[in-house]
């Protein structure tokens, strides 16, 4: 049974009115409670967690999910994915691709991955990141696989298992707090959250959603200014004539 | 894989099968010529796919498939593994008469919910097909260019699977002759880019995979090798006496395809 503050919150997610403020504050809520379903149903055995997000999805819910995850002990590092989705044919055929990512580093060695997301409509999107996390980066092995969505399709688990490499069949477990039935044309899930998630995030579109990089990541860049291979130092400004 | 499955869903619903029970475009035809491209004779572990919906009427052409492509690899000195791919209602009646007939295969049922992607082998060898058909390096790129096969195919359904096939690998591979006709000027980019430890690693339909260690963290960035990327990246550069490794990383970063949608 659904605390009266989830059920208000839900509400709150779907109601395209919310602004976006509100918004944020009922995705953390919600967000916190699948991450804590999360461990008190043993889906979460090993301490190490390879978080992973779309760049959408990663203020709104994966930074809530790990400050519980991690007030749990559970040692935690994350990736950030960009990806780019394109509907090919309106109502059936949707693709993404994944345009950039950003890893933690000693992320693909962590024994269990966990996906967030705020809402799983077709699974195109969660495909691409799992073919980004899974294949790109190389072979990494994970004991087990959680998808944690606010709201999620009713196909969605049964279709994300059948994606899944062989080797990972049977060690997927989704999390959400609501199935919906309804898909747009727009491959947009309804009631769903509202809306595009790409929008609930206040981004306009996934080339602006790269103007956005979480500070974890941006603090490191290195943004000490060197001259250009092949270009001639400049000569010493000489001492001032007397 | 899921997209195999819905256009096989599509399929059946578009074209109904005849009283005989057989689908008069042979869908499954066309399925299984794709999947025995990406099968080609390459990699370690060879397989061999026949996909078959319905009853499987014609089982004396099935077996001289089998039949002459065991003869084919053997003489060619190959080992490979023989899969039927079948509708679980008639696995086992095609099973014994494929018994009978001294037809060597493996009979799978074909997966309801899981599609194609389960039977594929996970050694890599698809990789690697995909990798020498689309002059791509990056292992993923295979996914969305099944995708792009079906999404066209379902636009424009006179196309046989195969036909369609042959013309996304070409495509895929020239995509960016500007990339691939001007290595001189590419190798000076990623020279420059080496020297601020941004290190171009794979390349593939979409462009060219960027990689950087950030402080530890894993730094990914896919751009397009065109001329149009490589003129505005001069552009800015020259701008510049100095720079730094996280000005070019943010210039990469709010790069922006023409072609880039919601």
């Amino acid at each position: 049974m659904k605390s009266h503050e989830l059920i208000l919150a839900l509400g709150e997610l779907s109601n395209p009115s919310t602004q976006p403020e509100e918004y944020a504050r009922v995705a953390a809520i919600l967000s916190k409670d699948l991450a804590e379903q999360a461990i008190s149903k043993g889906a979460l055995t090993l301490q190490g967690i390879h978080a992973v997000a779309a760049v959408a999805d990663y203020e709104l819910v994966l930074e809530p999910s790990i400050k519980v995850l991690r007030d749990n002990d559970y040692r935690v590092v994350v990736s950030c994915i960009w990806p780019i989705s394109d509907i090919l044919v309106k109502g059936t055929v949707d693709r993404t691709t994944i345009s950039m990512s950003l890893s933690e580093k000693g992320a693909h060695n962590m024994p269990q991955l966990v996906v967030m997301a705020q809402s799983i409509a077709t699974i195109t999107e969660i495909e691409a990141i799992l073919a980004h996390v899974l294949f790109d980066r190389g072979p990494t092995t994970y004991e087990s696989i959680v998808v944690s969505s606010l709201v999620s399709h009713m196909d969605a688990e049964r279709h994300l298992e059948g994606v899944l490499p062989e080797n990972y069949r049977g060690k997927l477990r989704l999390f959400d707090h609501r199935k919906d039935h309804e898909l747009s044309m727009d491959g947009i899930l309804s009631p769903g959250v509202g809306g595009s998630p790409l929008n609930r995030a206040g981004f306009r579109s996934s080339a602006d959603s790269r103007s956005f990089v979480p500070a974890v990541f941006r603090d490191k860049y290195d943004f000490t200014k060197r001259p250009k291979p092949g270009s001639t130092p400049k000569p010493p400004t000489p001492a001032p004539m007397r | 894989m899921f997209i195999t499955r819905m256009a096989l869903e599509m399929a059946f619903e578009w074209f109904a099968e005849d009283s005989e029970g057989l689908d008069p475009y042979d869908l499954a035809e066309g399925l299984a010529c794709l999947v025995d491209d990406l099968m080609t004779r390459r990699g370690e572990e060879i397989c061999y796919f026949q996909i078959k919906s319905g009853r499987v009427t014609d089982r004396l052409a099935l077996k001289a498939d089998f039949d002459n492509q065991q003869v084919l690899d053997r003489r060619q000195g190959f080992e490979a593994s023989y899969f039927l791919v079948v509708t679980p209602r008639y696995a086992e009646g095609i099973s014994r008469w494929l018994s009978e007939h001294d037809v060597e295969c493996n009979i799978v049922e074909f997966p309801p919910v899981v599609g194609l992607t389960a039977l594929l082998p996970l050694d890599g060898s698809i990789e690697e097909l995909m990798a020498w058909l689309t002059g791509s390096q990056r292992r993923s790129v295979w996914i969305a260019l099944h995708r792009n096969i079906i999404a066209k195919w379902i636009l424009k359904r006179d196309y046989s699977i195969h036909e369609l096939f042959s013309e996304i690998a070409d495509e895929t591979r020239y995509q960016s002759p500007a990339m691939l006709n001007d290595d001189i000027r590419l190798h000076a980019f990623f020279t420059l880019l080496e020297s601020f430890e941004i290190y171009a690693d794979d390349a593939e339909a979409h462009g060219v995979t960027l990689r950087s260690d950030v402080g530890g963290d894993d730094w990914f960035r896919i751009v397009p090798c065109n001329i149009e990327m490589l003129n505005q990246f001069d552009g800015w550069y020259d701008e510049h006496d100095e720079i730094s490794t996280g000005q070019l990383m943010m210039w990469f970063e709010h790069y922006r395809e023409e072609d880039e949608v919601l």
